[in-house]
């Protein structure tokens, strides 16, 4: 059988023509459902993230969210252990622990991006363009009201070691507080009280004389105090007391009048991160008034935008707020031997008298 | 012409380009002072963290052991964005504490001195600063050294912002010098201007001297504006007087012919009609001699203005001019002698125009038959001497008294009947050439006429 000529060439046309499309569409195809992932590993309660990325992935359709909960201490030694690892999976990096924060950015893990928000952010909770702090909270004394009904609320940390001291039989074995060796913001928390307060060590050790417990997380000691099997929880992150406060009306938050410890959490995204620039996204919307909005209604953590009205915003007039500096100050107390030297002597009081790990 | 010139764009370049030199080298001194600075403020900062984490180092049970204090780094994070790494390390190279992969120079030796160096240390430009302290005690002696590095953001800035400020104030300073430079210019430059606003205004009738007191550097400008404009007024003047002696020969030389011819036709008697007539006819005659003078002069005039002189031998030249015009006096009971006294083979080179030449032997000649009487005896002489070239034409007529040889040379100033152009039109020619002219007594006893030319380029060929 024989075919005109021009068939033929019009037939090859078509053939090359159908390749050309199928390949174009593929193209096109993956570009369309492309969907990213964005790897958030994160010191932070997922439920407290939550409602944010919800919203967030709701901004972008494009992007997926990859939420990895860690302890801080945990996620530290993840991070700093795959320094050099290009395959770290990891494009945004939240925690609660400023120093140990700051500490992965002076090692130069981190990527130098300015968020279009950064404005709002308030200088000493963002360093070097690199860390930005989105979060406002302050260390809180967590009670259960029913066992410290009676009870004067202290004024001061000498106040509430003075407390501690005259009410053991309250207080013994119902004090709780972190294990500040297994969490990073236990840690970051005992030694900021160390550098604000020269009698932090008296206070250390009255609760090593009630025999006080440590937990690893705020969560813990939280769920304890609700069922009243502690009675004072010490330097609990604010955020999650007021929250647990919510749910729970057996549980008060109080904070000292002294000074009260305020820490930002906060993000970084990795030099090795695949998604920059959809972990910058994910930054630039958390900082955002919008993405700070949605933190302060549907999240228990406490927006650092004081433009935002927060369960937070009713204390602030009280609280004599210590904002910890994101900066090179922070390596200071993660010496390593200084970091072994005041383990050793927090260790030496809190366990003073058959204190619990 | 040129491509033109302006002072003020000349002046104004190289101003500018003075002051690009010297900010180009002020700005690399400043760049490295600011530099230096930045340096000495920061490293100040890690001095000072230096000293306070040796003071802490301390002699354990256990070797050597030190507690950085908190302030220390709290002192080197005041410069905000800077990234800091430190390490204590014992003599022996053990790290205490810190990072144990900072760089050390390969001859660093502990010294209780503080060393500084940059490197690139974490992907950034870092400044170190090593410096050590001697433990000594329960039974442990050796040096114990703190090495602290900080990234070089802070300095940079620093620096940067020095740089910045001193080059803008450089430039600034620089704008408002060639501000006065541009005024400075402009004022040197108004007597110029004044000058040509001067001439620019000037009616064409107008020939006063520019009136301004020029500065030293455009006096000797202006003095030679003022003698062109001197010159040129003068030679205007002739030019009007000659215009208007002219037109008074030719008139009265025309009026003269005329009342002849209306005098010889009223006359009954045909002899002294006859008369009449002769007289009219010589006295067209002198009109047409007076015409042919009177354009001879104005040609040598205009091409005193237009034609370039030509380097030749005088007698040659005198020669072969001679041959043209002797045919004109053929009827003349003349005797023309042409001498030369040169040496054959040397020639004489003078600059020259040959009509020129030719227009003043005739007129010569004309003069010395008219005046004299025949027989006539002219003769003609060519004489060097070093640098000059005489031409000496000697006649046998009644010469001129030495009194009266300047007013001879004005135009129209006959002695007796001449038209009073001959020897002007001489003197013009000589003028032309740079030549004096002399009259004296002839050995002939007539006039003697000598024109005295420079010698150009020596003899040749």
């Amino acid at each position: 059988m024989t075919m005109p000529r021009g068939n033929i060439l019009s037939a090859c046309m078509r053939v090359l023509i159908a390749i050309f499309v199928a390949m174009g569409a593929s193209v096109w195809g993956t570009q369309a459902s492309a969907r990213v992932q964005v790897h958030v590993w994160s010191a932070t309660d997922t439920s407290a993230v939550e409602p944010f990325i919800k919203v967030f992935e709701a901004r972008y359709p494009d992007i997926d969210v990859v939420y990895s909960e860690f302890n801080t201490s945990e996620l530290y030694q993840v991070v700093m252990y795959n320094i050099d690892n290009p395959k770290m999976e990891a494009d945004v990096i939240i925690s609660p622990a400023m120093d140990l924060q700051v500490k992965l950015v002076n090692e130069g893990l981190a990527y130098r991006f300015e968020p279009e928000n950064a404005d709002a952010i308030p200088g000493w909770a963002q360093w070097r363009n690199e860390l930005y702090g989105f979060s406002f909270e302050p260390a809180a004394l967590v009670y259960n009201k029913k066992a410290f009904a009676g009870l004067k609320n202290p004024v001061s940390h000498t106040d509430l070691s003075n407390l501690v001291r005259d009410n053991p039989e309250l207080f013994s074995g119902k004090i709780g507080t972190y294990n500040i060796r297994q969490s990073g913001i236990g840690y970051f928390f005992a030694t900021q009280d160390a550098i604000q307060n020269n009698q932090t060590s008296r206070l250390t050790e009255s609760f090593g004389r009630a025999g006080a417990k440590l937990y690893c997380c705020s969560s813990e000691i939280l769920d304890r105090i609700a069922t009243g099997e502690l009675v004072l929880g010490y330097n609990v992150i604010g955020s999650y007391a007021i929250a647990a406060a919510e749910k729970n009306p057996d549980i008060g938050v109080y904070f000292l009048r002294d000074y009260t410890i305020t820490m930002s959490r906060t993000a970084f995204v990795p030099k090795t991160s695949q998604a920059k620039y959809q972990a910058q996204l994910f930054i630039d919307f958390l900082l955002s008034r919008d993405g700070q909005q949605v933190l302060a209604d549907n999240s228990s953590l406490i927006p650092i935008n004081q433009n935002v009205e927060t369960v937070l915003t009713p204390h602030l007039e009280n609280i004599p707020v210590f904002r910890v500096k994101l900066g090179i100050g922070l390596l200071g107390f993660q010496d390593e031997l200084k970091k072994n030297s005041f383990l050793e002597d927090w260790e030496s009081s809190i366990l003073w008298s058959g204190g619990q790990r | 012409m040129a491509v033109q010139h302006s002072l003020r764009q000349r002046l104004l370049v190289s101003m500018a380009a003075g002051f690009a030199i010297i900010l180009v080298s002020i700005a690399i001194g400043i760049w490295s002072y600011a530099r230096d600075a930045a340096n000495h403020s920061y490293d100040r900062l890690l001095s000072g963290a230096a000293f306070a984490i040796l003071e802490r180092t301390l002699v354990t049970p256990n070797g050597p052991g030190v507690e950085i204090p908190y302030s220390a780094l709290e002192m080197i994070g005041l410069a905000e964005s800077d990234r800091v790494f430190y390490r204590i390390f014992a003599a022996d190279g053990t790290t205490l504490t810190g990072s144990e992969s900072l760089p050390v120079p390969d001859q660093y030796r502990p010294t209780d001195q503080p060393v500084f160096f940059d490197t690139r240390y974490s992907g950034e430009d870092v400044r170190f600063l090593l410096q050590g302290r001697f433990l000594a005690g329960a039974g442990y002696g050796d040096w114990v050294v703190v090495q602290i590095g900080q990234t070089r953001i802070a300095r940079d800035a620093f620096a940067r912002e020095m740089m910045i400020n001193a080059i803008a104030l450089l430039l600034f300073v620089t704008v408002i010098g060639l501000g006065f430079v541009w005024f400075g210019i402009n004022r040197a430059l108004s007597p110029l201007i004044g000058i040509e606003r001067q001439l620019r205004h000037r009616e064409p009738t107008d020939f006063s001297q520019i009136l301004i007191t020029p500065p030293r550097e455009v006096a000797s400008l202006t003095r030679s504006i003022n003698g062109l404009i001197l010159r040129h007024k003068k030679s205007l003047d002739n030019a009007q007087a000659f215009i208007a002696d002219v037109a008074h020969q030719t008139r009265t030389s025309l009026g003269a012919l005329h009342g002849l011819l209306e005098s010889a036709s009223r006359q009954p008697d045909a002899e002294q009609r006859q008369v009449r007539i002769a007289q009219a006819e010589e006295q067209a005659e002198r009109t047409i001699r007076l015409t042919n003078q009177l354009l001879s002069h104005a040609m040598i005039i205009h091409r005193a203005d237009n034609t370039p002189l030509e380097r030749k031998v005088l007698i040659d030249v005198i020669r072969a001019v001679f041959g043209d015009i002797i045919r004109d006096y053929l009827k003349y009971d003349t005797d023309f002698s042409i001498e030369s006294d040169g040496e054959p083979d040397t020639h004489t080179y003078v600059m020259l125009d040959e009509i020129g030449i030719r227009e003043a032997l005739r007129n010569l000649i004309d003069n010395a038959i008219k005046h004299g009487a025949a027989p006539h005896k002219i003769d003609i002489v060519v004489r060097s001497s070093g640098s000059h070239c005489h031409l000496i034409v000697d006649d046998n007529g009644p010469g001129i008294e030495g009194a009266k040889h300047a007013s001879v040379l004005q135009r129209f100033s006959s002695l007796s009947t001449g038209t009073g152009l001959g020897l002007a039109i001489v003197k013009a020619v000589a003028d032309r050439h740079g030549a004096d002219l002399n009259l004296a007594q002839s050995p002939n006893g007539g006039l003697r006429v000598e024109m005295v030319f420079p010698v150009v380029g020596g003899a040749e060929e």
